[in-house]
């Protein structure tokens, strides 16, 4: 069993290249723990990450934000950065777990988790989101992060990369999250989702919507897209959107027993969304 | 009627502040020298013969023993026998030798450090030869040897009712497993004392109970084995029966070395005890008026792999059935089934919450039926105080029934929210009102031996002392009892300890923290052991001063003499000391108490919902519940109790079931799956409390701490039905439901 605990991107790629089949990586650890608890794991190694400081911060570029793979859900909700120019991610990673697990939980953690019902995916994806990967050989990639995202708790990492950091263009775009989930707060997501629009005079432009927890991964949703674009956010017909949102889980998940209950709380959510970019498109 | 000085008042608890700050040592906290950790090895199969090799797990090292069906002793117990009047079947082990559902306890294993006995509990390689599980009341109603129990009870004639002009209300529901989900898991501690006693530190409701089992199962004198109970982080009935304690006792005693067995949340899950899941049937007539001719009721109870409680639940539900409303025809047939799941236990309100979850809904339909107020229909047929039960149990007392529906009517603004709330709708949200009743007990009067102990001294320095086998589940039983006795003896509450169950130290008791007994019996014994204990004072007092008795007044902890020009005062502290010097005697007095009375406890919720008609989630919006509880003992410990008694009728309402597959196994093995009303979603509990101060319990008072989980549920079930048009009646009423109860309406 061995303990590293990288302080600078040389001693990560020396800790990575010791990197065997019972070696984690550890930012937050609020999914890690569970993982090995359920697999009964006794005798592993651990990287920690929590004393890396390159990739505790967030920055802006003139063109890009960028989030460091361990910057926390707290962090994300409080940054006056992530609040101006990707609202739906302070949103969503304001609804991840309890407090205690947002305190902990981090980006890069939960994009790599890969879970179906991860908050924070559907937004990054619905930005186009990249990140910066990292290797044993302190080689760095940038690729988007959909392409290292397999889904259902599985990601494409190589064995021995690290999501670095994670890397959005900036837009003018106004975003919104919902999700629903057993109760209120604490809670895992049945479905979620994230809407990123333009706004032209009060008529949604360049729609994006993706929605979590209906396939393997955060999925865009194309239909629902066509039944937003060039709507009035504030005079939407609510049955064609309705029709949109029931199509649209029908497509992802046609086999599963809980698409009959998906397809309605989903069209909750959009609405919620909706009633979330009315208030930014009404403070802007 | 005189004001109390003590009981009721908003007095504070001597262990909230290290509670508050996290320095309260549990038993978990705890480590003695040369103390081992001990785990279940739980079966993962639901039906089972086993083979059971512990040889990898006894190579791990530090690993002192692994234990299995072959190494304790060969007797049965049932974990719910509380003393040697209790006879119920026994037909579990200590360790099983058959697998009867998964979680069902196969293997012990102890070792030095809690990841040695992790480890070594992977490493238990038990081989299934399996049998088709019994799960779920379908199945087992198909198999005439899953019959546990069956018994019809019944007054006046239903069967024989005309009820051609009545309305009749038929109504098809029930109440699923839930898990307590206290914040402690369960745990046992055990070791060996300088005399070679065996002492178990559990955090119990009898230790008693504990005693009587451990000694039948290990052979060994009552006088050998100590029972104490430790300080306990909640159990709502989860820990009402011995779950862990026979297991680590027998490691205990076999190692002759210290012994912690501790459990986790999966373990607490699937391993310990549940509310017993309940289906019903219920028909009711109801004459044009109001007037509620007849009832009969059909119950079929799930009580899992082992008999435990499966007759005294089912009954005790049932006579809460005759206890709530005035109706001269009913007929109650219930039967309790063996199922291959997590056998059943006591759960908060035993019985009541699956008595009045169903009918409740029933009410509500008849009253739809008549086209009248729900309370109005309740209002006619409620009973009243001091009425006989129908069928041969106690007297009902001074019920209060009415006087909570009454008040809380008014309090809740019922008449205008119930004709003003629909206003509130939207496309999305659809709004309601609805509200319950409920009743419950005060101790086994009745049905099993109720009585208590109590040992009193005053001390030289001025504190007394009370020994009363009592358990304080976190709920502040300690403190309710040292305000009785403050109140019995006019001194100050603080220099009361009160000891809780200890079977070295404190004297017996029949039935322990349960049945909601507690205040109502105990506290009684504990005014009498009280006023006793003053008589023995006033009676020093004549003998050291010279003092008529019927002139001595105390209060505040000092004694004189009234109608003297010059007043003297003696604190109890100096008069316990000169009688002493003077008399060579000890002021002090035991007080044996035998329950006189079983009256009915009753409670009125009511609810307002907003219900989500997308994602289908039930929001409680506002609860109010009325109580009839005679007298509190102290607000700020009876508002918690209703605030708690509501989170878990809440959540049994909406949110909580322990879910099992068609194999047995459990979906919902921890807080991720399995979902309790957190505080983002729980509503302000507005409490009322109805307080007549009239029965037999302490300065007038009644049981509470069961009663407040009974209403709340049904309340919000009404109400979820008034706003949407469904006839939910059985729970959980998920978002799932809903949903599809909308989609069906709009097709």
């Amino acid at each position: 069993m061995k303990f590293f605990m990288p302080e600078t991107l040389g001693e990560l790629g020396k800790a990575l290249e010791e990197k065997d089949e019972d070696t984690y990586l550890c930012a937050g650890g609020t999914d890690l723990v569970i993982h090995l608890r359920a697999q009964k794991k006794f005798h592993y190694s651990l990287i920690d990450l929590t004393h890396l400081k390159d990739i505790q911060k967030i920055e802006e570029t003139e063109n890009e934000i960028l989030i460091g793979a361990g910057v926390t859900m707290t962090e994300l909700e409080k940054s006056p950065i992530i609040q101006k120019y990707i609202p739906a991610l302070a949103k969503a990673a304001s609804m991840v777990g309890s407090t205690q697990i947002r305190n902990r939980a981090t980006l890069g953690g939960n994009a790599a988790n890969a879970s179906q019902s991860s908050d924070t995916t559907p937004v990054l994806f619905a930005y186009c989101g990249e990140v910066i990967v990292f290797n044993e050989k302190c080689e760095q990639r940038r690729c988007a992060l959909d392409s290292i995202i397999e889904g259902l708790e599985k990601n494409r990492l190589n064995h021995r990369e690290m999501i670095l950091q994670f890397v959005i263009k900036k837009e003018n775009a106004i975003s919104g999250f919902a999700k629903v989930g057993a109760r209120k707060a604490v809670t895992i997501s049945k479905i979620n989702g994230c809407i990123k629009v333009d706004m032209d005079n009060g008529i949604m432009r360049n729609v994006t919507v993706y929605l979590g927890a209906v396939g393997p991964k955060a999925a865009r949703a194309q239909i629902i897209e066509k039944a937003l674009e060039g709507q009035s956010l504030r005079g939407i017909e609510v049955r064609n959107l309705k029709e949109a949102v029931y199509a649209q889980i029908e497509q992802n998940i046609p086999n599963r027993s809980s698409k009959h209950y998906k397809k309605s709380a989903a069209f909750g959510v959009v609405d919620s969304i909706l009633e979330d970019l009315r208030e930014q498109a009404g403070e802007r | 009627m005189e004001e109390l000085k003590y009981v009721g008042k908003r007095l504070i608890r001597e262990d909230a502040y290290d509670k508050a700050r996290g320095k309260t040592k549990y038993t978990l906290d705890r480590k003695l020298q040369g103390m081992l950790y001990a785990k279940l090895v739980l079966s993962e199969r639901a039906n089972a013969e086993i083979t059971i090799d512990t040889e990898e797990a006894k190579k791990v090292p530090g690993i002192e023993a692994v234990f299995t069906h072959r190494d304790v002793p060969k007797k049965t117990y049932n974990p719910q026998n509380w003393n040697v009047c209790v006879n119920d079947p026994e037909d579990m082990y200590i360790l099983n030798e058959r697998a009867r559902y998964v979680g069902d306890h196969l293997a012990l294993v102890v070792g030095q450090t809690k990841e040695a006995v992790e480890e070594a509990v992977s490493l238990v390689r038990i081989d299934y030869k399996e049998s088709t599980p019994v799960i779920g009341l379908d199945a087992a109603r198909q198999r005439e040897e899953c019959l546990a129990f069956e018994k019809e009870v019944k007054c006046g004639d239903f069967e024989g009712l005309d009820v051609s002009g009545a309305v009749v209300a038929e109504t098809k529901g029930g109440m699923q497993m839930i898990h307590h989900a206290a914040i402690e898991p369960h745990i046992a501690l055990a070791q060996i004392d300088e005399s070679g006693n065996l002492v178990l530190w559990t955090p119990c409701q009898t230790v008693f109970m504990m005693r009587h089992q451990i000694c039948s199962l290990l052979d060994l004198p009552y006088t050998k084995v100590r029972v104490i109970k430790a300080v306990m982080g909640g159990s709502f009935g989860g820990k009402g029966h011995s779950v862990l304690e026979s297991a680590c006792a027998f490691a205990a005693w076999t190692l002759q070395k210290p012994v912690m067995l501790y459990s986790d949340r999966t373990t607490d899950i699937i391993a310990t005890r549940r509310r017993n899941s309940c289906e019903m049937t219920i028909k009711t007539a109801v004459t044009k008026e109001g007037k509620i001719i007849g009832r009969r009721i059909d119950a079929d109870y799930d009580g899992g792999a082992y008999y435990t409680n499966a007759a005294s639940v089912a009954m005790a539900a049932t006579k809460k059935l005759f206890r709530l409303y005035r109706i001269e025809n009913q007929t109650v047939h219930s039967r309790t089934f063996y199922t291959n799941t997590l056998p059943g236990g006591s759960c908060r309100g035993y019985g009541s919450p699956q008595a009045h979850a169903a009918t409740e809904v029933n009410l509500d339909q008849a009253a739809n039926l008549l086209g009248m107020d729900p309370c109005e229909l309740r209002l006619k047929n409620i009973v009243h105080p001091n009425d006989e039960d129908p069928v041969g149990s106690t007297n009902l007392g001074d019920a209060r029934i009415r006087e909570c529906i009454e008040k809380g009517m008014e309090e809740f603004g019922w008449k205008e929210k119930r004709s003003h709330i629909r206003e509130k709708n939207t496309d999305r949200y659809a709004y309601g009102v609805g509200m319950a009743c409920g009743a419950h007990g005060n101790g086994y009067k009745g049905s099993y031996p109720d009585f208590t102990n109590v040992y009193s001294q005053l001390h030289p320095d001025g504190t007394v002392e009370i020994r009363v086998a009592v358990h304080d589940q976190g709920c502040g039983t300690v403190m309710t009892m040292q305000q009785i006795a403050a109140e019995a003896l006019h001194m100050d509450v603080y220099k009361i300890k009160v000891h809780e169950a200890d079977t070295f130290i404190s004297p017996y008791d029949s039935a322990g923290t349960q049945a909601s007994r507690v205040t109502y019996v105990c506290g009684r014994a504990v005014q009498e052991a009280g006023e006793a204990l003053l008589d023995k004072i006033k009676d020093a007092c004549t003998a050291l001063y010279g003092w008529k008795k019927e002139n001595i007044e105390t209060e505040d902890g000092v004694a004189f003499e009234t109608g003297k020009k010059e007043k003297e005062t003696k604190s109890y502290r100096e008069i316990s000391i000169e009688y002493e010097k003077r008399f060579a005697r000890y002021i002090h007095t035991s007080t044996e108490y035998e329950s006189l009375s079983n009256p009915g406890t009753y409670c009125a919720a009511f609810a307002e919902v907003k219900v989500d008609k997308y994602t289908g989630q039930v929001q409680v919006l506002e609860l109010l519940a009325a109580h009839d509880v005679g007298q509190c003992m102290n607000y700020t410990l009876s508002e918690g109790q209703v605030e708690g008694g509501a989170q878990m009728s809440l959540g049994q309402a909406l949110f909580e079931e322990i879910v099992y597959d068609t194999k047995g196994n459990v979906k919902t093995k921890n807080f991720s799956k399995y979902h309790i009303i957190n505080a983002p979603d729980m509503p302000k509990v507005k409490s009322v409390f109805i307080e007549n101060h009239n029965t037999d319990g302490p300065y007038g008072a009644k049981s509470l701490g069961e009663v407040v989980a009974v209403a709340p549920g049904p309340a919000v079930a009404n109400a979820v039905n008034f706003a949407i048009g469904s006839q939910f009646a059985s729970y959980p009423i998920t978002p799932e439901k809903v949903v599809a109860f909308l989609e069906s309406k709009s097709i």
